[in-house]
């Protein structure tokens, strides 16, 4: 039922286990040099609709960074819920960021859910078409652990993004963070769902939602929903959302200077988007997406900018 | 170099500029002054083209062009620069991004290649020093956390960088100490050839005594009611504006 299907080193290593799950074991100690890069390209040929699992286990005091990228052809229509799970134990790191380049017909449920003793990253982004649900579930599970967990969504068209993140905390002095943002065009709807819990006996608790989002057309919606049910005194918790155009004396001030507007639209979303990006410690990760959410504004997704073949069908366009 | 022929104006329904006639020759200084609410503002957001103001009536003609028939951002690849009154604040977009695509958009406007990023950098050296900008401001995102002097000597470093024919400061020395005004002035008289021109804006003489006009012009009420030489500014600093109201 169980096999390996890469060794890491130091006993560390990823699992096949059955024919839709994977999972990411790193035992205690072990700090995995280099990112686990787990992509999946779903094309002509694959199977419409599956339940995928992906398992993380971080031992006490280990460490890892993984990116989760997935990318469909467009024009199939494909039904994809995916589970993604695990433990960060006590002094373990685990830097997970999810990478949503779906094509458009894409309907896709992502179920993301640890139970955290340590420090978990997770940054979600969501590039591509398609609609989108990401659920995150962070139990912050001993004390001093933190959750810090931010996103992005660029979204136009039809579609239909819901980012909802619920972060409890089970022992006193933990932390978490949120930072979500939106770019939605076109009849979009994007929505963010935050819920913190403070469970009782847990003073201490820091936790701070922020949710920001930019519409670009008359008819695109972004709803922030944030929450909190606290049952303990003595924490610190906030949360702020707006929603927003882009600032017009910016965009004059930049035209002024020569820059066409178009152009100073899009250095704008740039910038409302690098709060996000700057966040991922993956040097080559963070560039990569830099460039990819400049095309996505453009409207260019489906073309990467360092691949020959995706590059000479550019040109025969 | 610059024909305003009879220009109006308003914003939201209100007329504020009654008939504006001014000619700039090439190497010119001219001052505009008056009294708050004469419209100074108003012409100089009129000739970048501002999209809040109306033009009713009149023409603009810069270098032989209609002026009034350009996007803001030919008007300043034809060689318009506005040192704004209050420069806004553009948080996540960083000052060298900012300069680089402009001056990159301007030089594909002339045909030109755009600048590689070392020559690039280069030309931003050499005028932050032309203009005295501290290095560390030039790093940040624009105008961000920007004392008032300090975004005015931006303002001013944006014009090295972009060697405009006509700039226009528009009161460039509201909100700066004399130390500021002097280092602001000072880049300006730099950056002042007999090729290009300035209309500075202002409603104290102060920073004239620091920029030197050819020509002052005094704007009351949307109206152009007095031209003369450098002398006029010294008049009103005396008198103040009543005397014009006659």
């Amino acid at each position: 039922m169980e096999k390996l299907i890469k060794d890491l080193g130091n006993g560390a290593g990823i699992y096949g286990i059955g024919d839709n799950s994977l999972e990411l074991r790193v035992p205690e100690g072990v700090k995995l040099a280099k990112p686990v890069y787990l992509t999946q390209l779903l094309g002509e040929n694959d199977s419409l609709e599956t339940d995928q699992n992906i398992l993380i286990f971080l031992m006490p005091d280990s460490e890892a960074d993984v990116v989760i990228t997935d990318r469909t052809v467009t024009g199939r229509p494909f039904r994809i819920s995916r589970r993604v799970s695990g433990e960060v134990n006590a002094g373990a790191t685990l830097r997970l960021y999810l990478l949503q380049e779906q094509g458009a017909q894409t309907l896709w449920h992502n179920h993301i859910s640890f139970l955290v003793f340590g420090h978990l990253t997770l940054g979600a982004f969501c590039l591509g078409g398609g609609d989108i649900k990401t659920d995150i579930n962070a139990f912050n599970g001993a004390e001093g652990a933190t959750a810090d967990i931010f996103g992005m969504t660029i979204a136009s068209g039809t579609q239909q993004v819901t980012n909802a993140v619920t972060v409890t905390h089970r022992a006193p002095r933990c932390r978490d963070r949120e930072l979500f943002k939106q770019i939605l065009d076109g009849e979009a709807v994007g929505r963010f769902e935050g819920l913190v819990q403070v469970r009782p006996q847990c003073p201490g608790a820091d936790s701070v939602q922020t949710s920001r989002n930019i519409c670009l057309s008359r008819t695109a919606r972004a709803y922030a929903q944030p929450q909190l049910i606290i049952d303990t005194d003595d924490v610190r918790c906030s949360h702020g959302a707006t929603v927003g155009q882009l600032d017009e004396e910016a965009l004059f001030y930049m035209q002024q200077r020569g820059i066409p507007r178009h152009e100073a639209r899009l250095l704008l979303l740039s910038a409302f988007l690098n709060e996000v990006i700057d966040r991922v410690t993956i040097d080559g990760l963070r560039e990569r997406l830099r460039v990819m959410a400049d095309a996505r504004l453009r409207g260019d997704m489906n073309h990467c900018v360092a691949c020959g073949v995706c590059q000479n069908e550019k040109k025969d366009q | 170099m610059l024909r305003i022929d009879n220009l109006h104006a308003s914003i939201a329904g209100k007329e504020i500029l009654k008939g504006i006639n001014v000619t700039v020759g090439e190497g010119e200084v001219h001052a505009i002054m008056g009294p708050n609410g004469s419209g100074k503002s108003t012409l100089s957001n009129v000739l970048v083209g501002h999209p809040a103001y109306t033009v009713t009536e009149g023409s603009v003609t810069f270098r032989g062009k209609d002026l009034l028939a350009l996007p803001p951002e030919d008007r300043s690849h034809e060689g318009l620069f506005l040192s704004f009154q209050y420069p806004v604040e553009i948080p996540g977009v960083s000052m060298v991004n900012f300069m680089r695509t402009a001056v990159n958009e301007q030089r594909k406007y002339k045909g030109l290649e755009p600048l590689a990023a070392n020559e690039f950098l280069k030309l931003m050296r050499e005028k932050r020093a032309l203009v005295g900008l501290d290095s560390k401001l030039a790093n940040r995102s624009v105008n961000e956390g920007f004392s008032g002097g300090e975004k005015k000597r931006n303002e001013i470093y944006q014009m090295a960088m972009l060697e405009p024919t006509l700039a226009i400061l528009d009161e460039t020395d509201s909100g700066l100490d004399i130390d500021a005004l002097r280092i602001v002035a000072e880049g300006v008289n730099k950056l002042h050839t007999a090729t290009n021109s300035v209309i500075v804006i202002t409603h104290y003489q102060r920073l004239l005594n620091y920029i030197k006009p050819d020509v002052v012009h005094v704007l009351y009420e949307g109206r152009i009611v007095r031209t003369a030489g450098p002398e006029l500014a010294q008049e009103l600093e005396e008198r103040g504006y009543d005397w014009l109201k006659g």
